[in-house]
C-alpha cells in the first residue's frame, strides 16, 4: 500500500532529519540517565517523536501522492500532540488549525491531479493530461500548503507562538526540519511532478516577492522581540522566505542555492535553538531583559552561539556565506536586481537581531546575580558541536555542498554543477575560494594576536563589573547596566519600520475567524442539527452523488 | 607575495593616518583654529601602542578587538590597489565584490563582541546605533553596487576597473554614484552620520572602554578600514588608478569631499539618518538602477 522509494532528494532531506533527530535523541538520553521509569511524565512523547520521525521518512521517501499525504497528516498530528505537552491550548489549536488547512489544501491538489492523470505514482503522473484551466488552482493549493508549513506571510501566524511555547528542544525540530517539509514539497511538486513548463511564470514572480517581503518584515519583527525563542522564530520565517524566493527562480543555480540555504538553515537553527534551550534550562529565563553577562560562566556556549550567528548572518569565513553567495549570484545572473536589493537589505538588517541574540544573553552586564543555575547536561553540547563543525567545514570546503546536491540535481533533470576544487565555490556569475578565506582569516588573526601580545604593556584586569567608565560616576547595583532590552528599540521610531512593527496579521486572521463563526452560526440557524435535517442532508448528498455518477 | 601584502598594509596604514591627520587639521581650519599638526595622529598611535596602562575586560574583549582588526585587514587584502597591475593585488583573485561587501561587516562584528563583553552600556548603545544606521547605509550602497555588477556583468573588482578605461562609472551611471557616495559618507563615520560615537550622548559609544594598546589597535583598524573604503569607491566608480600617485589623488578627492560635508552638516539622529538614507540616496540609486 505504501509506495516508498529511495531518491537523492529524499536522501538529502532525510539526512538532515537524521542529523536533527539523532543529536536531539542523545540530549534526551542524557537527561533520562539516572532517572526512574516513574519519573517519565511524558512517556507518550517518546512514542510521538518516533512517529514524527517515521512520518518525515515517509514524506521524504514517498513515491506516490497518497503516501505523501498520509505522511504529511501523521507529521502534523504527531507534532501537534508533542506541542500540546507544553503549549497553551489556544496555541496548539492554532497550530493544528493551520496545519489541517495545509493538509486539506494538499489533499485537494492530490485529488485533482489523481482524477485527471488516473495515477498517484510520481513516475506515472503526466501533468499534461490535466486541463489548463486547473493548472492555476492546483498550483495555488500546493502553494498554500507550502506557505503554511514554511511560515511564509500571510500564513505565518501560527509559527511564532508555537515555536515559543513548544518544548525548548522541540522548537529546534520545528524550525530545523519540520519547516523544511514545505521546502521539500516545493521542489518535489514544481520541479519533478508538475514540471515548471506547466507553471505560469508570473505566479512565481509573485511567490518570489512574497518570500522576500516575508523575510524583510520578519527580520524587523525579530529585532523587536524580547523573548529569545520568539526572535529565533521570526528569524526562521525570514530565512525560509529567502529559500522560497530563490526556489521560485527555477534555474539549476536557484535550486542549488535553495538547497544550500536549506542545509545551512537546518544546521544553524539546530545550533541556535539548542543553545537557547541550554540557557533556558540553566537559568529558567527566556527574556533578554532578564539575562546578560553569561559569557565568562559559559564560554563554550558563547562560542557556539557566536559560530551560529556568524552562520545565520551569512558572513565569511563560515558556511553560512556560501548559501548567501549562491542566492546573490543566482539573482544577479537572472538580472532580478530589485529582488536582490530586497534580499540584501533584509540580510543586512539581520545583523541587528544577531547582535541582540548574542549581546542579550552572553554579553553586557548580568541582570541577576542571585538566582542559582542548574548544571547543564553535557549532551546539550552535542547538537551544537555537530552544527558548528559542519558550518566550519563548509566554510573551508564550500563545494562539499555542491557535491552533496549534484545527485539531487541530476535526478530532477538538471545538469550537475562542475567544480574544480572543493575549496572553491562557483556561483556562475562569480566564484570565491572558501579555503583561502578561512586560511587567511586564521593566519591574520594569529598574526595580529601575536603582535598584540608582544606589546609589553601592563595589563590591568578590571576589578568587578562596575569598574567601567560611566560619565565620571561609579554605577551602583540598582542601575540597570544591561542594554539587552534596548537593542532595536529605536527602530519603532523609524517611520517605515514602525508601521511594520505596529501591525500584525493577527487582526486579519481574527476577522477571518469572525466571518467563519458568523456564517456557521447562520447556517446552524437555518439547518440546526436535528435528526430530520441530517436525514434530509444525507438524502440530498446521495441524490447529488447519483446525478454526478449518472452523468 | 608576502612583500606585496606588506606594502599594501603599510600604505593603507600610512595613508589612513595621514588622512586622519588632515581631517583634524582641515576641520580645525574650517572652525577657525590652527589644529594639531598632520603628523599628530602618527604620534598618537605610537604613544598609545607603548602606553603603560591598559585595561582588559576578559578574553572576549581582547579577542574582539583582534577580530576587528582582522576584519579590516581581510577587507583590504581582497581589494586590488591598481588598475591592470600585477602588484598590490593581495588576495583579490580568491574573492570578489560580494566577498568584500561581507568582509566589511566582519570587523564591526568583532568590534561588537569586544565592546559587548566589557559591560559598558554606552558601548552597547553605540553598537546598536551603528547597526541600526547600517540598515539605512547598506540600502543605497547595495543598490548602487548591484547596478554596477549587473552593468558590468561581473562581480570581479579588477574587471570592473578595467571596464572603466573608456569612461568612469561615476559618469556613465551618475545616479548610482550619487547614491553610493552619500552612503559612503556614512560609512566613513563623519558628520552628519556620526551618531555612533556621539560624545555628548553616549560617552564616545563603542570606544568608551578602549585604552592603551587596545585603543591603538582600534585606531589602526579605523585608519586601515577607512583607506579600504576609499579604495573600494575609487575602484568601483572612479576607474581605479594606474599608479600610486593617481590613487592618492583620487582617494584624497573623495576624502576631502567627505571632510567638507562633515564640517557643513550637523549630526543626524539614528532615526533621521536611516530615514534620510532610505528616502534620498536609495531613491536616487533606484532611479539609476531603472536606467541601466
Amino acid at each position: 500500500m505504501f509506495n516508498l522509494s529511495v531518491t537523492p532528494l529524499g536522501n538529502l532531506f532525510f539526512g538532515l532529519t537524521l542529523i536533527v533527530f539523532v543529536s536531539l535523541a542523545l540530549v534526551n538520553f542524557a537527561s533520562f540517565r539516572g532517572s526512574k521509569a516513574s519519573d517519565f511524565k511524558n512517556n507518550s512523547s517518546i512514542f510521538l517523536y518516533t512517529l514524527l520521525f517515521i512520518s518525515l521518512g515517509v514524506i521524504f521517501y514517498a513515491s506516490d501522492l497518497i503516501t505523501l499525504f498520509i505522511g504529511w497528516e501523521v507529521m502534523s498530528w504527531s507534532s501537534y500532540f508533542i506541542i500540546t505537552n507544553r503549549a497553551k491550548l489556544k496555541t496548539s489549536q492554532k497550530y493544528i488549525l493551520f496545519n489541517l488547512g495545509a493538509g486539506f489544501a494538499l489533499l485537494g491538489a492530490v485529488v485533482l491531479i489523481y482524477s485527471f492523470t488516473g495515477t498517484a505514482l510520481y513516475s506515472d503522473i503526466a501533468f499534461s493530461k490535466v486541463p489548463t484551466a486547473l493548472h492555476f488552482p492546483i498550483t495555488l493549493l500546493l502553494l498554500i500548503t507550502i506557505f503554511i508549513k514554511s511560515g511564509v506571510m500571510p500564513f505565518h501566524h501560527w509559527v511564532v507562538d508555537t515555536y515559543e511555547e513548544a518544548d525548548n528542544l522541540f522548537s529546534s525540530v520545528l524550525s530545523a526540519i519540520i519547516s523544511k517539509a514545505g521546502i521539500f514539497l516545493f521542489i518535489l511538486m514544481f520541479s519533478q511532478i508538475i514540471g515548471y513548463k506547466f507553471l505560469e511564470p508570473m505566479i512565481f514572480d509573485i511567490v518570489a516577492w512574497l518570500g522576500v517581503i516575508t523575510s524583510v518584515i520578519a527580520t524587523f519583527k525579530a529585532i523587536s522581540q524580547d523573548s529569545m525563542k520568539r526572535l529565533l522564530a521570526y528569524s526562521s520565517i525570514a530565512q525560509l522566505g529567502y529559500i522560497v524566493t530563490i526556489l521560485s527562480i527555477f534555474s539549476v543555480s536557484g535550486i542549488e542555492a535553495g538547497l544550500y540555504h536549506t542545509l545551512i538553515h537546518t544546521l544553524v537553527k539546530l545550533l541556535l535553538f539548542v543553545n537557547v534551550a541550554s540557557i533556558i534550562y540553566i537559568t529558567g529565563k527566556n527574556r533578554f531583559s532578564e539575562l546578560g553577562g553569561l559569557i565568562y560562566r559559559y564560554p563554550i556556549l558563547f562560542i557556539m552561539l557566536l559560530i551560529g550567528i556568524i552562520g545565520l548572518a551569512g558572513m565569511p569565513p563560515l558556511g553560512g556565506f556560501n548559501s548567501k553567495f549562491l542566492i546573490y549570484t543566482t539573482l544577479l545572473e537572472e538580472k532580478k536586481a530589485l529582488l536582490l536589493v530586497a534580499v540584501m537589505f533584509s540580510s543586512a538588517s539581520a545583523f541587528l537581531y544577531c547582535f541582540k541574540l548574542i549581546y542579550g544573553i552572553y554579553l553586557g552586564q548580568s541582570t541577576d546575580e542571585v538566582t542559582e543555575h542548574k548544571e547543564l547536561p553535557t549532551a546539550y553540547y552535542i547538537p551544537q558541536i555537530i552544527g558548528a563543525v559542519i558550518l566550519v567545514v563548509l566554510g573551508l570546503l564550500p563545494s562539499v555542498g555542491i557535491a552533496i546536491f549534484n545527485p539531487t540535481l541530476i535526478s530532477l533533470g538538471f545538469e550537475p554543477t562542475a567544480y574544480s576544487s572543493l575549496f572553491e565555490l562557483n556561483g556562475g556569475f562569480a566564484s570565491f575560494n572558501g579555503g583561502a578565506i578561512m586560511t587567511l582569516f586564521i593566519l591574520i588573526f594569529v598574526a595580529i594576536l601575536s603582535i598584540a601580545f608582544s606589546l609589553k604593556n601592563k595589563i590591568r584586569e578590571r576589578r568587578d563589573r562596575f569598574d567601567i567608565s560611566y560619565c565620571g560616576e561609579t554605577p551602583n547595583p540598582t542601575v540597570n547596566l544591561h542594554y539587552g532590552y534596548g537593542v532595536g528599540e529605536e527602530l519603532r521610531r523609524i517611520s517605515f519600520i514602525g508601521v511594520i512593527l505596529r501591525n500584525s496579521s493577527k487582526e486579519y486572521w481574527e476577522r477571518i475567524s469572525t466571518i467563519v463563526k458568523d456564517s456557521s452560526t447562520l447556517i446552524k440557524k437555518l439547518y440546526g442539527l436535528t435528526v430530520q435535517n441530517i436525514a434530509l442532508l444525507t438524502l440530498l448528498f446521495f441524490t447529488i452523488l447519483l446525478f454526478v455518477g449518472v452523468k | 607575495m608576502f612583500l606585496d601584502i606588506l606594502y599594501m598594509l603599510v600604505l593603507a596604514y600610512f595613508f589612513g593616518f595621514l588622512y586622519y591627520g588632515l581631517y583634524r587639521n582641515i576641520s580645525a581650519r574650517v572652525h577657525g583654529r590652527f589644529g594639531p599638526s598632520i603628523a599628530q595622529s602618527f604620534f598618537d598611535s605610537i604613544k598609545l601602542f607603548s602606553k603603560e596602562n591598559t585595561t582588559n575586560f576578559g578574553w572576549m574583549f581582547y579577542g574582539g578587538i583582534v577580530f576587528m582588526v582582522t576584519g579590516a585587514v581581510m577587507t583590504l587584502l581582497f581589494i586590488p590597489y591598481l588598475n591592470g597591475s600585477k602588484h598590490l593585488v593581495g588576495f583579490s583573485a580568491y574573492g570578489n565584490l560580494i566577498v568584500v561587501l561581507y568582509l566589511m561587516v566582519l570587523g564591526p562584528l568583532g568590534n561588537a563582541m569586544g565592546i559587548g563583553s566589557n559591560g559598558n552600556p554606552f558601548g552597547a548603545m553605540g553598537i546598536t546605533r551603528g547597526l541600526t544606521r547600517l540598515i539605512g547605509l547598506e540600502l543605497p550602497f547595495y543598490i548602487a553596487v548591484i547596478g554596477i555588477m549587473i552593468a558590468n556583468e561581473t562581480a570581479d573588482i579588477s574587471t570592473i576597473m578595467t571596464n572603466q578605461n573608456s569612461g568612469y562609472n561615476a559618469f556613465t551611471h551618475p545616479l548610482l554614484f550619487i547614491g553610493a557616495f552619500i552612503s559612503f559618507l556614512g560609512f566613513m563615520g563623519k558628520s552628519p552620520f556620526d551618531v555612533v560615537g556621539a560624545p555628548q550622548e553616549v560617552y564616545s559609544g563603542p570606544a568608551t572602554e578602549f585604552s592603551g594598546k587596545f585603543f591603538a589597535l582600534a585606531l589602526s583598524q579605523s585608519a586601515i578600514f577607512s583607506f579600504a573604503k576609499l579604495l573600494l569607491m575609487v575602484n568601483l566608480f572612479l576607474g581605479g588608478a594606474s599608479n600610486l600617485l593617481e590613487l592618492v589623488v583620487k582617494t584624497f578627492i573623495l576624502f576631502i569631499v567627505a571632510v567638507f560635508v562633515g564640517n557643513v552638516y550637523a549630526r543626524f539622529t539614528t532615526v533621521q539618518s536611516v530615514e534620510f538614507l532610505v528616502r534620498v540616496p536609495s531613491v536616487i540609486a533606484l532611479v539609476g538602477l531603472a536606467f541601466l
